[in-house]
């Protein structure tokens, strides 16, 4: 979806411990894996996408859209209207859940808004809004889809949480470098992803579980995501706690 | 270009400042140097390309493509035998030339061999290869291109080494993480192989410092590690007299 003018929503996904992964299990199994089901995963999270039985996906890009490169995936939504945005806070939330619930993958993001400029042609992303998103989310310590202050500032971000009220709340934990808590969406909420049936508790385990596993020599980045995870832990068992 | 098998070389290049040149100018016309000149440097630099006088570009994929990713340009070769590795190092030679002396722009690259595949369709890019090229250019602190290691013991590198006289130089100064490791990096101001230069490289390098000094007026830490860098360069071509 090429975007020429206009302000919009973009989200910045990191999926974490790539190169080791690469290390680990060979560029082609990664190479494979990433153009099979995480193409898959980024299609089917796209608004009324449907998967086909031989898995292939029948997607209409009409207000949200993505681009991935090597171990980033960026969403943006079509423009800054209250549907888009809905639209893209229920793909983007999709994509984090089904990444992390359904296959166990370490992932982070944060969502921004602003310039962002897409000609598909030249492959050109390009905009403020996707930078904010980016720092942001170099910042977050934990595996959670937060908000710049960019997207928080909207008008959107406040229909959104009348019409959601439990769905996005204040982080449990410090930004890195700003020291903040942005607000940061409960992307294990089955009550809003209601056709999703993972337990992501059990899957932050397996997520554990696998890097355990993969970094067993390595003490202290091991330490990290341990408390990496137990962190989204903390923070899916509080938004819970709230219905 | 898909590639699915086999090993290859592949260019990292990291247009520096980009979050501050978008804070300077701002997103579209950032986006529109991007969709316009920027396409048109990276296209014009493959082998046997030819710009049209309405700028449009006619090129054969062969030997090399690219993807280009917000601040982030790929070149890939279709294999690693000798005639790949020299279309591809006067292609990264090229590509840096314009891109500094064509554009006044701040850019870094790495060249690296290994596994990499390619998936145009799901705009998969992935493999080891890719991430060596990224952390050797991480590591680089000044304005170049420069090989792995792996590439550098090579016969088909030496080959081209005795090939091309004055065309590739050890590095002045070492790696970030490797105190004993000066790599070899691509003379790209020589006018002998690639396209003509108008002006002097110290003439380019004052006219990046007043570009950088202009951009950065409020961010000082970051103007001196920009200043670092135009001198580290200043230095090298000094050293091989092609200042």
């Amino acid at each position: 979806m090429d975007c020429y003018s206009g302000n919009r929503y973009v989200s910045y996904f990191e999926i974490l411990g790539f190169k080791s992964w690469i290390e680990i299990e060979g560029s082609k199994q990664v190479f494979d894996y990433v153009k099979g089901y995480l193409n898959l995963m980024m299609e089917a999270s796209l608004p009324d996408a449907v998967v086909k039985e031989d898995l292939s996906v029948e997607v209409k890009i009409n207000q949200v859209d993505f681009v991935h490169f090597a171990n980033t995936v960026v969403f943006y939504s079509k423009d800054d209207t209250f549907e888009s945005f809905e639209a893209f806070i229920k793909s983007s939330t999709e994509f984090i859940n089904v990444v992390m619930s359904g296959v166990s993958l370490m992932i982070r993001g944060a969502i921004a808004f602003g310039e962002f400029y897409v000609d598909m042609e030249t492959n050109s992303y390009i905009g403020r809004a996707l930078i904010d998103a980016h720092l942001l989310n170099t910042e977050i310590n934990w595996m959670g889809l937060c908000f710049d202050k960019t997207a928080v500032e909207t008008q959107n971000f406040d229909l959104f949480q009348e019409k959601f009220p439990r769905l996005i709340n204040l982080s449990l934990s410090k930004t890195d470098k700003t020291n903040i808590f942005p607000p940061a969406v409960n992307w294990a909420d089955k009550n809003y992803l209601n056709d999703i049936n993972f337990d992501a508790l059990k899957s932050l385990d397996a997520c554990l579980e696998r890097r355990s596993t993969e970094l067993k020599e390595r003490i202290e980045e091991l330490n990290e995501i341990e408390k990496m995870i137990q962190k989204t832990k903390e923070f899916i068992i509080y938004c819970e706690s709230k219905y | 270009m898909d590639c699915h098998s086999g090993n290859r070389y592949v260019a990292f290049f990291d247009i520096l400042g980009f979050k501050n040149w978008i804070a300077s100018v701002g997103s579209k016309e950032v986006f529109n140097k991007a969709t316009g000149h920027l396409n048109l440097v990276i296209k014009s630099s493959l082998p046997g390309a030819t710009v049209n006088a309405d700028q449009s570009v006619n090129y054969e994929i062969r030997h090399i493509n690219h993807f280009f990713f917000s601040d982030s340009i790929l070149f890939y070769s279709i294999d690693d035998s000798y005639e790949s590795l020299d279309a591809f190092i006067r292609t990264c030679a090229e590509f840096m030339n314009v891109m500094i002396f064509g554009l006044s722009l701040m850019i870094r690259g790495a060249v690296s061999k290994g596994e990499f595949y390619v998936d145009t369709k799901t705009r998969s890019y992935i493999g080891q290869a890719l991430i060596d090229a990224y952390m050797l250019e991480e590591s680089l602190d000044w304005i170049c291109v420069c090989f792995t290691k792996e590439i550098s013991d090579s016969n088909d590198f030496n080959l081209i080494r005795s090939r091309y006289s004055n065309l590739i130089y050890k590095s002045l100064h070492p790696t970030k993480n490797n105190p004993d490791f000066y790599p070899f990096a691509i003379n790209y101001a020589n006018e002998d192989y690639i396209g003509v230069s108008r002006w002097s490289v110290s003439k380019i390098l004052d006219d990046i410092y007043f570009k950088v000094e202009k951009q950065l007026s409020l961010h000082e830490k970051e103007f001196k590690k920009a200043v670092q860098r135009i001198e580290n360069t200043r230095l090298f071509f000094k050293s091989i007299n092609q200042d």
